[in-house]
């Protein structure tokens, strides 16, 4: 796998709706530097994804394939650094995998840690848990249904599709 | 689909209404399959490209299983597959209701169980009518 190139992620920004990532640093210099950082995380990811599931993932061809879907994870780059198994989770997700199981921990100013179950549909689980603090973030972007009336959470959305 | 029963509901403009929609059948048929209504191909409900590919189509079918896919393939609605392949339109953005879009399923007859199904979308368009009922 070759390195992910800053100007590609810029591209990305572009074409998946999300350049406004990049209005802020104003500094050309400073910008770079977060396109740079932003390449590592994709590649950390896509190296990730690939050990854990035998298969590259590649969120440049996502663009093509479902722009909406593609700004949902180029999204992720205009908030706080997520980690790598919680990227993953994001990505398993925007490929419909199911939740099966969220267990949160928050308490004010103290450590937070997240457990999440999710799996493709008659498989095995799969499990993800995170002690990182801006992780939480992830909640914020499921999606909602009911099912018999009752709370089904499925799907994680760009934040211009997360409901009425 | 020729004939049928359409049940019209409405969805705001904001909300991945295919998305949710087969979100929704995963449920309602575990075993079931997808097929874009341009397009021969069928896929399994649970296929990533469903989520990925298949979510962008505004016309779709989805068959209970394998087999009731290939029967309406071969022989059309017949009394035997009723309800047993839905059809879904959403319709194009509406911006003088106020970014709606109307989503319409065609089935063979609504029982009770297609009943819940409708029941369930509305209320995952508008969660706002979770509040009716209780």
């Amino acid at each position: 796998m070759s390195p992910t190139e800053p100007a590609r992620v810029q591209e990305a920004f572009s074409l998946a709706d999300c350049d406004w990532i990049l209005e802020y640093p104003k500094e050309q210099e400073q910008r770079h530097l977060l396109l740079e950082v932003v390449a590592k995380e994709i590649d950390e990811f896509r190296e990730a994804f690939n050990q854990r599931f035998r298969r590259l993932p590649d969120p440049f061809d996502l663009i093509n394939d479902n722009t909406e879907k593609a700004t949902a994870f180029f999204e992720i780059f205009g908030g706080p650094p997520l980690s790598v198994d919680i990227r993953i989770l994001i990505w398993r997700l925007i490929e419909g995998a199911e939740i099966r199981e969220i267990d949160v921990r928050y308490e004010r100013k103290r450590p937070f840690s997240a457990r999440f179950v999710i799996g493709n549909r008659g498989s095995v689980d799969e499990i993800y848990e995170t002690n990182h603090p801006w992780d939480f973030t992830v909640l914020r972007h499921l999606g909602m249904l009911t099912v018999d009336g009752k709370l089904v959470l499925e799907g994680y959305y760009a934040s211009k599709f997360l409901g009425p | 689909m020729i004939g049928g029963v359409d049940a019209n509901l409405t969805a705001p403009g904001n909300i991945p209404v295919t998305d949710l929609i087969i979100a929704r059948m995963r449920e309602f048929w575990p075993d079931g399959w997808f097929q874009d209504a341009d397009s021969a191909e069928l896929h399994r409900i649970t296929e990533p490209w469903v989520s990925t590919i298949g979510s962008r189509s505004q016309e779709f079918f989805v068959f209970e299983n394998r087999h009731s896919a290939e029967d309406w393939a071969e022989h059309g609605a017949m009394e035997e597959n009723s309800n047993t392949m839905l059809h879904f339109l959403v319709g194009e953005l509406k911006t003088d209701k106020r970014l709606l879009r109307e989503v319409t399923m065609v089935c063979d007859a609504v029982d009770s169980e297609l009943e819940r199904l409708i029941k369930d979308l509305e209320s995952t368009f508008f969660p706002s009518l979770l509040r009716l009922a209780a």
